[in-house]
């Protein structure tokens, strides 16, 4: 077993700032009671600018006076820990976490496949900076081992138990993973570095510090088996976007959006899977949610293609009224089959597929603005083809008689001089049994203005004729 | 100047204008299926990957017989044919009497105010093989979008517009204007528009 340990120091601020459209400006998360509030996390350009965890907001703003300010949000950063599970799930079947900001995949296994590991780390890295985590990390054969050489230094990467002992002993006491009261209990006796702690005897440690600790020192080198429960990928997808105002013009959702269907991708690789539609839920100040549906012929999940998708829709429906909080739900997770395609295939790039071109007619149209004509075996004209979504299996034969090429919603009268008769009559005479019976006799007309029409008239008749249809 | 350019390099890239167009040798790569039209056309046949224009005096002179031979071909080769706003239902049993493959034929319905966009969007695909588009309002700037999209998508575009439009000037590859049995050229790329109007009249039964 290789664990690599991603830790993330600050992933409160990292969840804060995937929200900011700009993430160089300066940012700060306060906390604390409102009297009193204090600065917890940072960014870069705040810190440059003097801004330091601890300080009073009110000094950090006088320090910065652009300073963007957003309270602590220890759910939304757990949220984040979640989608850092399911990210770390594409690359390994055994994929942990931590309660607090860590997690750790097992990648020796994957190795073989996505390695060797200065390649494989290359690609992580390139992930978590795509997802916008500042992050550390470490491979050792030990979870534990991982995180502490993660903590210690970013891209440390141990083989076996023998190197890990050897860098675990230089690593300093505030590193280890302790409680804070043993940190300073060993900090009392003179320890400094854990080679210390590893030399002391374990009778006296075990009578000491009690039976968590010598086991810990074992997890951690590997001397014990340190189990967790592996992470689960959910069947569904849920992420939602707070606002502080409220959004009146879908324009102000599409950042959001272009994060969220993000984040939603990355949840499928990691589960192999695809979405065929989701829902965009809007929650507003004083109404019910609100929510539009998008969805495409098959199960995709390609960002782009959604994000485009996602966007006709929203530039379609208006937003029923001010949002202050934008989601996104899958429910459906149906399994993803990429679409096969030629080797030498000569169609240029951009080039899509009736399918796809559908979806995106839809997105905009509606569902119901793209269909196709089926033929269905009944003599009356008008129940001769029915509106469906898709054609499928076998057509009846077509008829022996002329037919027009277009037919008419519903007849009306025939206006104009009287048309030259050119055949006829045809007698039609059905559907007694549906209650909606004709009996008519179709002729071919020409009119004055050279037209060529279906008509008819009562059965036995010869006229005032209805149009029913164009021989075009 | 300097370099030498072979005349026939010249003629092959249809960047020289001929008064009179000399022998064709090539076959028509889309034919219309009328051999008096086709013998008319510049190029044997529709003009490949551009917008044509179909001006109609009144709806059910033949339009849709002129093309059905073009869109049998097409369907039967596996391509998908987009009909952009129709006037009215395409009627199935007349098309598959005609010997189009159905299942390649889908309607475009949107309600009038987004037909050019969605016409824009089926020929630029690439996925349509024809595309047919009754636009409700065409402006010159619209239909040069179509053009444009015509050469990117690969697709013939056939836009049917009302006959009053013929006195404006367009884009389009070709023109043609539906008279009392026969077919007006106003315009066609790559030659003269003949001086004679081209018999034709729609056949008799699909």
């Amino acid at each position: 077993m290789l664990w690599a340990a991603i830790h993330l120091p600050r992933r409160a601020l990292d969840a804060a700032l995937r929200r900011q459209p700009d993430p160089s400006a300066p940012l700060a998360l306060a906390d604390g009671p409102p009297q009193r509030r204090v600065v917890v996390q940072a960014n870069d350009s705040a810190q440059h600018a003097g801004v330091r965890p601890g300080q009073p907001l009110a000094a950090a703003v006088a320090l910065c006076p652009g300073l963007a300010t957003l309270p602590f949000d220890a759910a939304e950063a757990h949220r984040l820990l979640d989608l850092a599970c399911a990210w770390a799930y594409r690359y390994s079947g055994q994929v942990c976490r931590d309660e607090a900001d860590t997690v750790w995949l097992e990648v020796g296994g994957s190795l073989g496949l996505f390695g060797p590991w200065p390649r494989f780390e290359r690609l992580l890295r390139d992930d978590l900076r795509e997802l916008g985590l500042a992050h550390a990390l470490a491979v050792a054969p030990t979870p534990l081992g991982a995180l502490c050489l993660a903590r210690f230094r970013d891209g440390l990467a141990v083989r076996d138990t023998t190197q890990l002992r050897r860098a675990l002993d230089a690593l300093p006491l505030a590193l280890a993973p302790f409680e804070p009261a043993q940190r300073e209990a060993l900090a009392a006796l003179g320890v400094r570095r854990l080679k210390q702690v590893f030399a002391l005897p374990r009778a006296g440690l075990r009578r000491r510090f009690g039976a968590a600790l010598p086991d810990l020192l074992d997890k951690l080198t590997g001397d014990a088996p340190d189990l967790r429960p592996c992470y689960q990928p959910p069947d569904f997808f849920e992420a939602r976007f707070e606002f502080d105002d409220e959004i009146r013009y879908h324009t102000g959702l599409l950042f959001p959006l272009r994060r969220l269907i993000g984040d939603l991708c990355a949840f499928l690789v990691g589960r192999d899977g695809g979405v065929q539609r989701f829902e965009l839920v809007y929650e507003h100040e004083l109404r019910p949610p609100s929510a539009h549906v998008v969805g495409a012929m098959a199960a995709e999940r390609d960002p782009a293609r959604w994000f485009e998708l996602a966007k006709l829709v929203l530039e379609r429906e208006s937003i029923p009224a001010p949002v202050r909080t934008f989601g996104l739900r899958a429910t459906e997770l149906p399994p993803f089959v990429p679409a096969g395609r030629d080797l030498f295939e000569a169609r240029p790039a951009g080039a899509m597929d009736w399918p796809a071109l559908q979806a995106r007619l839809q997105a905009r149209l509606g569902e119901q603005a793209v269909y196709q004509w089926a033929p269905h075996a009944d003599p009356r004209p008008e129940h001769a083809q029915r509106r469906v979504g898709t054609l499928r299996g076998k057509l009846p034969a077509p008829p022996r008689l002329p037919r027009p090429a277009w037919l008419l919603d519903r007849p009306i009268p025939l206006r104009g001089p009287a048309p030259e008769l050119l055949a006829g009559p045809e007698r039609i005479e059905s559907g007694w049994w549906d209650g909606d019976d004709v009996r008519r006799d179709y002729y071919v007309v020409r009119t004055a203005e050279g037209q060529r029409a279906w008509v008819f008239c009562a059965a036995g008749e010869r006229g005032p004729f209805m149009l029913h249809g164009w021989f075009a | 100047m300097g370099a030498v350019l072979s005349l026939d390099t010249l003629l092959a890239q249809r960047r020289i204008w001929r008064g009179q167009p000399g022998g064709r040798a090539e076959a028509a790569r889309e034919p219309s299926g009328h051999a008096a039209l086709d013998a008319a056309l510049p190029g044997g046949g529709w003009p490949e990957a551009a917008l044509t224009e179909l001006l109609l005096p009144a709806d059910g002179v033949g339009e849709l017989s002129l093309l059905l031979p073009t869109l049998a071909r097409l369907t039967r080769a596996g391509r998908d044919i987009a009909w952009v706003d129709p006037p009215y239902r395409p009627y199935a049993p007349a098309l598959a009497r005609a010997g189009l493959d159905l299942t390649r034929l889908h309607v475009v319905d949107t309600g009038g105010r987004q037909s050019a966009w969605a016409i824009e969007q089926c020929l630029r695909s690439q996925a349509c093989g024809a595309v047919l588009g009754w636009p409700r309002q065409a402006d010159d700037k619209t239909l040069r979008r179509l053009q444009v999209a015509c050469e990117t998508g690969q697709a013939l575009g056939f836009v049917f517009r009302p006959l009053s439009a013929a006195r404006n000037a367009s884009p389009a590859a070709l023109r043609l204007q539906f008279e009392a049995g026969a077919l007006r050229v106003l315009k066609c790329r790559g030659g003269h528009p003949p001086a004679q109007p081209v018999p034709w009249a729609p056949a008799t039964w699909h």
